[in-house]
């Protein structure tokens, strides 16, 4: 199911050009997993692209190993339909994006081999709009 | 636990941090024990060299030609990172007395295959470091867990941890330190398997009515 929060104050909200200025001064770091997919640019992801990262990721590692999402989609953003004239107000909310600046975990996994994590996280950055590094933590632990 | 001697400056704070980053200059600062706050500068690529970029507990011995710094002894009290690239930009030294005990964060190892793994369970790290107490002398580089006992559903805490002689653990609450989870199935592919199960079942058993969709599917 495709993350979106359960109640907003407001329908619409403006991009606002701080959200993609300068680096991502939280979670840019590996908090949960050994492995992890950091964002090397600035983009919006939408809750469509978390989600099929998300199922690109698990199916690849079918049973066994975790997978933490560090990113949740809480700004909307609006779509106004086909041929229509500029002006006349702001669309209608199309779906729910989470801004990311360069240096942010976008998922971690855990428990599974390094090779896997990797293939599994390259699978999902695929689906991603936004260029990505794969991250491991320097002091992995044993099974 | 390894000591590390490493040359540093005293830092005249009207410089741009920036412009000495950019030189490979890494700034940094050492407070504590009682002696005055000091700005200093270190060579970035020593630091690294020297593995104190990467987890674990080091003590620092300054080497300087300022004679306030020379000599003095100190730990990693905290250090920044570039959001992307990882390496430092900025570290607080923490002066300490050689003598006396300091508190400082060890990374825990956990080492070993758990039963739980080979039953198909996963080894989950609640806490990959611990806040000891110990003199400087005496604190360990790492602390290394053995997971082999563990099954699904176990867990070591905290008091169950034999810290090395002279080592005690700063926290008084019985935390979980590791744990064996069992293995986590995804809800919506199980979901998915059964609906596509089902739908075969149905297939199966009426076939017509399937085509009868199709056909309506098509007209539309």
């Amino acid at each position: 199911m495709m993350l979106q929060p359960k109640k907003t104050k407001y329908r619409k909200m403006q991009k606002g050009k701080g959200r993609s200025k300068g680096l991502s001064q939280r979670g840019n770091t590996l908090a949960f997993g050994d492995y992890g997919l950091k964002c090397t640019g600035t983009a919006r992801i939408t809750a469509r692209q978390i989600e099929a990262a998300r199922i690109a990721i698990t199916r690849h590692v079918k049973r066994g190993g975790r997978v933490w999402i560090r990113v949740f989609p809480d700004v909307p953003f609006s779509k106004k339909p086909a041929e229509v004239r500029m002006g006349k107000g702001k669309g209608s909310p199309e779906g729910w994006c989470a801004p990311v600046k360069p240096g942010r975990i976008l998922f971690e996994m855990e428990g599974v081999s390094s090779a896997m994590a990797r293939e599994a996280l390259r699978l999902g950055a695929h689906k991603l709009s936004v260029r990505t590094q794969f991250c491991e933590r320097e002091d992995t632990h044993a099974g | 636990m390894r000591t590390i001697e490493l040359n540093v400056n005293k830092r005249d704070n009207s410089q741009s941090v920036r412009a000495l980053r950019r030189l490979g200059i890494l700034p940094a600062v050492v407070y504590g024990a009682g002696g005055a706050n000091e700005s200093l500068s270190l060579d970035a690529r020593d630091f690294t060299k020297a593995g104190l970029s990467s987890a674990g507990a080091h003590l620092i011995k300054f080497s300087s030609e300022d004679r306030s710094i020379n000599g003095g002894v100190a730990l990693i009290k905290s250090m920044q990172t570039h959001p992307v690239q990882g390496t430092p930009t900025h570290v607080d030294f923490l002066r300490i007395d050689v003598n006396k005990p300091v508190e400082a964060s060890i990374t825990v190892h956990y080492t070993g295959k758990s039963v739980g793994v080979v039953n198909g369970g996963m080894v989950q790290p609640i806490r990959r470091e611990l806040l000891v107490r110990a003199l400087p002398t005496a604190l360990p580089e790492d602390i290394e867990v053995d997971v082999t006992e563990l099954d699904i559903h176990d867990s070591i805490h905290l008091q169950d941890i034999r810290l090395p002689a002279g080592v005690e653990a700063v926290d008084t609450e019985n935390y979980t330190m590791v744990t064996v989870i069992p293995p986590v199935v995804e809800k919506a592919a199980e979901e998915e398997a059964g609906a596509v199960e089902a739908v075969a079942a149905e297939g199966d058993a009426e076939p017509e009515d399937a085509e009868g969709d199709g056909d309506k599917k098509a007209s539309d």
